[in-house]
């Protein structure tokens, strides 16, 4: 439970460098972890030892290890430490490209552009990739050291990459290798075709039957092209040739069962290598899972059970968790039947992961859906339904190292494997037991996940962010956005609504004092109309007036946008 | 042989094209007796059955007895082997307000505004619209058509379906219309988010609370003022005045409500109010709390009974039963389609909640004479006795089961012609001539 | 705050942990209950009961074994083998399973309503194994349904014929084996509407929509020939796959039955052309409220009709209707079944079927083939079910009166000899998928337009027109 005095204030300073967002830190990536209680693979027993570690490389594994020169000591008595958790599938530091729209409309809705459709197989992930992006931090703290990362988009967003979670300047540095799966969904488009799941699974025969053609094609023209036409050429048709032809993988989107009856049916005619990615509730669908062999990423995020939603503060509370708090007291036959099933439901989801590993079916997880901060309860939750502990570790080091090609280098604590490091204060999935540190590569990095609560803004505080409101006008509600931002000691700040482009209308005269703000934006409509606003700020709400001249005074109120609402 | 019935086809045939030339929605008139109905097996429904004689006369039920004497001019029909029932009465329905109901500019029951309580469904009713015929030669005589949408929609009115105008029609009752606001989620393509919808819910709720709180002001300030024989309100204010006579309780009010929560929260509100003369409409989660409902003493009716159950966990029948419970529970029960066109199935409606548990006399009742009670007209209406309005129909079984043929049908004492576009069609159409060739 | 706030709290607590205990217990019974229900199919014996066998008359206190989820002997003083699930049917009549031609439960989705052709989607993609829909309609008596695509586009979506084995949740299970193909087309309004009023595309008038029709099946046989020199080697370069025209050749070719929405007389007329030049032969009419109108070019071509009982007036092309269609074209020769579109109106089928008494005077057999042996012709599978033969499918409705009496209350369903549906003994709830995220105290839902041939057009309607 001790960590010695230089670990902190290597740790704070390490903190302060990161805060200014400077790559290099530290003074040395060179340690000799001393005294730990190191639990080498899943099923190993924790052995006191020590490991020492050079240029990020575990250099050895033992008791009573010489700190070599140039080497910091970290007493680390009482401490356990695992590998580097490793996320099958995630959008760890991935941003969603942004909406164009400016682009132009296609002729009809069935006549829309492949990127249109949302089918952008050849994407990489890389080219979504942002390294100074916050879930970096979030899923680090969480154990997390190398990811699977997917691109953001429709039917088909595109091919992974493994990236490591340490810090780096730019998308590219953090990539290990890149894995190059396909993330396959049944994600239709609202506007133009495959609007709805039965036009995405024919576009998907479409897709799988011309990519076969395409191949065929190209190597018929290869042979003899004499006489012939060049087969037409499509960026994304050809970049689903190594899929058609079972190369490499197509990771699917399968939440519910039925997802994964629909994505299996699909392999069954179009052949690819299926894993099923984001599985929530298997339920019945186990048997094929288990008969065809479908490896699983299980998300985890698991449906928020009943007491959890009263353990906020009274003020923390939405309107809509206070109402589920008084329906919770109400009870009546028909209401404590639902509540029974509803939590006999909550309970088939938490214990997926405990069925698979019965099974014997081969799964790691997926972070597509997961809060970083809700991982470590999560993932103590299937553990608490059956999960073992050390198919729960599996899953979350040796399996997914196994399934991305790392096994040599990630999964473990052995020499010569990379240095990624988890360090806790008690055995792993025991109650209360935090993750101090997280090592990457060598690097140290700050395992607490702060307890503090969400910047208070208004009251003296900072209102800098993304606030949204609702007004009602006139019979009809609008709802837009407000975006502050710092400009030395005052703020500017724009309103984004559907009646302003996408940045926005700027807000003008803007003065923030005593947690009350005023300012006035224009609005053109039939001429340019002068829109006033007088809010009050309180917490992270708000509630004011909008005044139009010649129309009158209008209620408007709003919230806080959480910070964590980018990914 | 063949010429005569050659003619007899062409005949036919020009006088369906007439009828169809000038769009008249029946052929033949109807005509006003004095009817003798002789031997028949009167359903009396208030006072059982007997086999006898029924005389039609000036619009009322003359007579009601065995071996009448028939009167001067009266015309005889012999019911041997038939039976006699009063006309069913539908308790909710949007009929003769609406010809097409997918085009906006053919439908006169939803003025624009949350509240329009001045609005007279009543005004709108077409005599000529074609479900009109279509729906009373199934033995429904009589029905409430609303106004819907909004919050205060307007006044719905008890109208007979035979008349060429709405005077005629208007079978004395109207009620205010109350849609009471609900929280519950419409359909799978509910677009509101369930934040915008609990706002929209409490702001309706608002609305309400406020709009009542003027109407009772001003039947304060305008009872005062009349008491001095003097004019309240210098303005023109249609949609208080008609709502003061709700607070004031001379006219009723028909409460829309069918989820168990919003029943409840329309029961309280109703509590503070009680001056309100309320009758409640729809009602299809009832069953949840028949037994409140039965204690608030308010009629309710019910319907329509073919519909869907409002949750996925409720018991598949519970639309059927619905009724049932809540007549067993105590509470004084009238039944409704909420049909346009389809109207004419209130029968089936009704033989639904029979068969589930209802059983046929207490579900004719709630056709007949439990409308004509909640509506205050006991006295004219739902029932086969001396004195009464003579809406009635002859029929040769069991009036709800679809193989039973409603043979005669009478409105205010008239014999109505017993055809509707449906029936016109079918003798053009059965045996088309030319046919393919 | 009231002191006894927090004793009384405890002892609810308390209460309602035993409440949920029992429930609990409720439920893994009722598991087992589900684990017995998913056999595929199963052994049961009816002994006298009233058969209605649709075919061959009616049985009087008669006997029937159903074996291995077939109709094995029909008769009179059938033994009952050892160990098969006997009723008593005494005072009970046994009609066949009823089938409805058109309806939109038991899928996730209904339109893909991008194009005014889309023969390349299929609902059978999208099989919702959880559909309460399905469960209630197996209250109602029916035992397959025709899960349609919906009728926003000229030609929509391939369409999948259902047996309703509630309680499996593999969605292959709900298809029927053998079923042969369906494809949905439609004319008029819908079509109309959505792509001519919403996008400002071909067709905004019955004439466009024949021309689409044209072009369509044009187009596909241009297709079939670029294919056929492809394979027969004259061209050396595979074309492109197209699964739209691919499905459009195998109408032409006759491997889909075509299922058209319609209700005018002139556009009923104007697709009898089409196909004719086409040589399409397969051809069974929806709703078809004018159908009545057209009976005698119908009964001519062969052609079929699936009608509503008496559904009218909802739209201007259904003005001119009368209830008395079904009672026509059945009198004209026209092979009709009466059909749902709709969940609620699925769920009492016999009803409607028994209106034709009324409207009409059909015969109790005439009324119970739209249903029945009629419906399963137009989808092709009346070699299987549809009545009440030896060898056919053990899908049976059970009840307490005559179907076509307005007090007729299902009392059991059974389909490949499994009871799917049992009024005595089914709990309340009976769903299968609960939401772990649902909110309890908004679980009702005001029913609109669900499971309706227009169902996901609301969504383009929304953003196309300003209703």
């Amino acid at each position: 439970m001790r960590i010695c005095i230089l670990l902190s204030v290597l740790l704070f300073m390490g903190h302060a460098t990161f805060c200014q967002n400077t790559y290099k830190m530290g003074i040395t990536d060179n340690y000799l972890i001393k005294n730990a209680l190191v639990v080498s693979k899943p099923g190993a027993a924790p052995v006191k030892q020590d490991i020492l570690i050079e240029d990020g490389i575990i250099k050895s594994v033992g008791p009573n290890q010489k700190l070599p020169l140039n080497t910091l000591d970290l007493s680390c008595d009482s401490m356990y430490i695992y590998a580097g958790f490793i996320a099958g599938a995630s959008y760890i530091g991935i941003k969603a490209p942004e909406e164009k729209k400016d682009a132009p409309k296609p002729p009809s809705r069935d006549e829309a552009t492949y990127e249109q459709s949302g089918i952008t197989p050849q994407v990489s992930a890389l080219s979504q990739l942002n390294a100074s992006d916050k879930s970096i931090e979030d899923f680090r703290k969480a154990g997390f050291t190398v990811a699977q990362v997917f691109p953001k988009g429709g039917m088909i967003p595109g091919q992974s990459s493994i990236i490591s979670l340490k810090m780096a300047k730019d998308g590219d540095e953090l990539v290990i290798a890149d894995a190059k799966n396909l993330l396959s969904t049944f994600t239709s488009s609202r506007l133009v075709a495959p609007s709805t799941q039965i036009g995405v699974m024919a576009r998907y025969r479409n897709l799988y039957k011309n990519a076969e053609l395409a191949d065929k094609n190209a190597m018929a023209y290869k042979t003899n092209p004499v006489g012939l036409k060049a087969p037409s050429f499509s960026e994304e048709i050809a970049a689903l040739i190594p899929f058609q032809k079972k190369e490499r993988n197509v990771y699917f989107l399968a939440p519910k069962a039925k997802d994964i009856y629909r994505a299996s049916a699909l392999q069954k005619e179009l052949g690819y290598n299926l894993y099923l990615v984001d599985v929530k509730h298997i339920g019945d669908a186990m048997d094929l899972v288990k008969s065809a062999k479908l490896p699983v990423l299980l998300s985890i995020d698991l449906p928020e059970k009943e007491e959890e939603k009263g353990g906020k503060s009274e003020k923390g509370k939405k309107p809509d968790e206070k109402a589920a708090e008084k329906e919770t007291k109400e009870s009546s036959p028909e209401l404590d039947s639902l509540k029974a099933k509803k939590n006999a439901a909550i309970k088939a989801y938490e214990e997926e992961a405990g069925k698979l590993e019965k099974a014997g079916i081969s799964f790691t997880f997926s972070l597509l859906d997961a809060k970083a901060t809700d991982i470590s309860k999560t993932l103590m939750r299937m553990v608490d339904a059956g999960l073992s502990k050390d198919a729960a570790l599996a899953a979350l080091t040796t399996t997914p190292a196994s399934w991305l090609g790392l096994s040599k280098t990630h999964g473990t604590i052995e020499q010569g494997k990379v240095a990624n490091l988890v360090i806790m204060d008690k055995p792993i999935f025991e109650k209360e037991g935090k993750i101090k540190m997280v090592m990457i590569e060598g690097r140290l990095f700050d395992g607490l996940v702060a307890d503090k609560a969400p910047a208070e803004a208004g009251k003296g505080g900072s209102i800098e962010g993304s606030w949204t409101y609702v007004t009602v006008v006139q019979g009809g509600e609008e709802i837009g956005t407000f975006k502050f931002t710092k400009d030395g000691s005052s703020y500017k700040g724009v309103v984004i609504s559907d009646r302003t482009s996408s940045a926005g209308s700027e807000i003008k005269d803007l003065v923030f004092k005593d947690n009350k703000l005023s300012g006035y934006t224009t609005v053109d409509a039939d001429g340019t109309i002068k829109v006033d606003f007088n809010l009050t700020f309180d917490g992270s709400k708000f509630t004011g007036k909008v005044s139009v001249p010649g129309m009158g005074s209008f209620d408007i109120s709003g919230s806080k946008k959480p910070d964590n609402n980018e990914f | 042989m063949m010429k005569t019935k050659n003619t007899i086809y062409i005949v036919a045939a020009i006088f369906l094209a007439l009828g169809s030339a000038l769009h008249a929605q029946v052929v033949g008139k109807a005509s006003s007796g004095p009817f003798l109905l002789k031997n028949a097996e009167i359903h009396t429904i208030t006072k059982g059955t007997i086999t006898g004689d029924l005389l039609v006369a000036d619009g009322k039920i003359a007579a009601v007895g065995t071996n009448l004497s028939t009167p001067a001019g009266a015309q005889t029909i012999d019911c041997t082997g038939k039976k006699l029932y009063p006309g069913m009465i539908d308790g909710g329905t949007f009929l003769g307000t609406a010809e097409v109901n997918s085009i906006s500019l053919t439908i006169d029951n939803n003025e624009i505004g949350n509240l329009v309580p001045h609005m007279e469904a009543l005004t709108a009713v077409n005599p000529n619209a074609v479900a009109i015929p279509v729906t009373r030669v199934s033995g429904v005589t009589t029905v409430i058509t609303s106004p819907t949408s909004g919050l205060f929609p307007g006044k719905s009115a008890l109208i007979n379906l035979f008349g060429y105008n709405p005077e005629q029609m208007y079978a004395g009752f109207k009620a205010e219309v109350l849609i009471f606001p609900s929280n519950a989620r419409r359909g799978r393509f509910f677009r509101q988010s369930e934040e915008e919808q609990k706002k929209a819910y409490e702001k309706s709720l608002k609305d309400l609370n406020d709009i009542w709180e003027a109407a009772s002001t001003y039947y304060k300030l305008d009872s005062i003022a009349m008491a001095g024989g003097k004019k309240f309100h210098e303005d023109y204010q249609p949609e208080m005045k008609a709502l003061s006579e709700v607070v004031a309780g001379k006219m009723p009010l028909l409460v829309e409500v069918n989820r168990k929560e919003d029943i409840q929260a329309a029961l309280k509100w109703l509590k503070e109010r009680p001056n309100v003369k309320a009758i409640l409409s729809g009602v299809a989660e009832g069953f949840k709390i028949a037994d409140e409902i039965a204690k608030s003493k308010y009629p309710a009716i019910v319907g329509p009974i073919l519909a869907l159950p409002g949750r996925e966990h409720d018991a598949y029948d519970v639309s059927y039963t619905n009724a049932s419970v809540l007549h067993k529970a105590g509470v004084k029960i009238a039944l409704r389609t909420g049909e346009t066109e389809n109207v004419r199935n209130l029968p089936f409606h009704a033989g639904f909640a029979a068969a589930y548990g209802l059983g046929t006399d207490e579900a004719f009742k709630a056709v007949s004479i439990n409308p004509a009670e909640i509506f205050g007209l006991e006295k004219s209406l739902g029932s086969l006795e001396a004195g009464k309005t003579a809406n009635l129909f002859i029929c040769n079984g069991d009036p709800f089961e679809p193989s039973t043929t409603i043979e005669q049908v009478f409105i205010n004492g008239w014999k109505i012609p017993m055809n509707s576009r449906h029936t016109l069609l079918y003798d053009e159409f059965l045996e088309r001539t030319p046919g393919v060739k | 705050m009231n002191s006894s706030y927090p004793i009384q709290t405890k002892i609810d607590i308390k209460m309602k942990n035993n409440i949920i205990i029992k429930i609990s217990v409720l439920m893994i019974i009722l598991l087992f209950a589900y684990a017995f229900v998913r056999a595929q199919s199963g052994d049961i014996f009816i002994k006298n009961a009233t058969l209605l066998t649709v075919t061959n008359g009616i049985v009087e206190q008669g006997d029937l074994l159903v074996q291995g989820g077939k109709i094995k002997s029909i008769g009179k003083g059938i033994s009952a083998p050892a160990n098969v699930k006997t009723i008593d049917g005494t005072g009970l009549y046994v009609m066949p399973g009823i089938i409805d031609a058109h309806s939109h439960i038991g899928i996730d989705v209904v339109n893909e309503a991008s194009n005014p052709v889309t023969a390349e989607v299929y609902v059978g993609d999208v099989i919702d194994p959880y559909a309460i829909a399905v469960y209630r309609a197996l209250a109602g008596g029916v035992t397959i349904s025709h899960a349609m695509h919906g009728s926003a586009n000229v030609i929509g979506g391939q369409c999948q014929t259902i047996k309703h084995r509630y309680g499996n949740t593999d969605p292959s299970s709900y298809k029927m084996e053998g079923a042969p193909r369906t494809i949905k087309f439609a004319l008029g309004e819908n079509p109309m509407r959505v792509h001519g009023e919403g996008q400002g595309i071909v067709p905004s008038t019955r004439m466009g929509v024949e021309q689409v029709f044209r072009k369509a099946f044009s187009d596909a046989l241009d297709y079939k020939a670029k294919w056929a020199d492809y394979k027969s080697g004259k061209t050396k370069l595979a074309p492109e796959y197209n699964l739209r025209m691919e499905t459009l050749a195998d109408i032409i070719d006759g491997k889909i039955i075509v299922h058209c929405h319609s209700y005018r007389a002139d556009e009923i007329l104007m697709l009898l052309r089409v196909l004719k030049d086409f040589g399409i032969t397969k051809i069974c009419f929806q709703h078809v409220n004018e159908g009545f109108k057209v009976a005698p070019e119908l009964a001519a071509y062969g052609a079929m009709a699936s009608v509503f009982a008496d559904w009218w007036a909802y739209k201007f092309e259904v003005y001119y209707s009368t209830a008395y269609n079904a009672a026509i074209l059945t009198k004209n020769g026209v092979v009709t079944s009466i059909n749902s579109d709709d969940a609620e109106l699925i769920r009492h089928l016999y009803h409607e079927a028994a209106k034709t008494k009324r409207y009409g005077n059909l015969t109790d057999e005439e009324a119970l083939k739209l249903i029945t042996i009629n419906p399963a012709k137009q989808l092709g599978i009346e070699s299987r079910v549809g009545s009440l033969e030896t060898g056919k499918d053990g899908d049976l409705v059970i009840f307490d009166h005559h179907p076509l009496s307005v007090y007729a209350v299902p009392q059991m369903t059974i389909v490949d000899g499994i009871v799917r549906f049992d009024r005595k003994n089914d709990p309340k709830d009976m769903r299968l998928d609960i939401d772990p995220e649902e909110k309890l105290s908004d679980t009702y839902i005001m029913h609109e337009d669900e499971d309706r041939c227009m169902q996901d057009v609301t969504e383009w309607l929304f953003n196309t027109q300003n209703k």
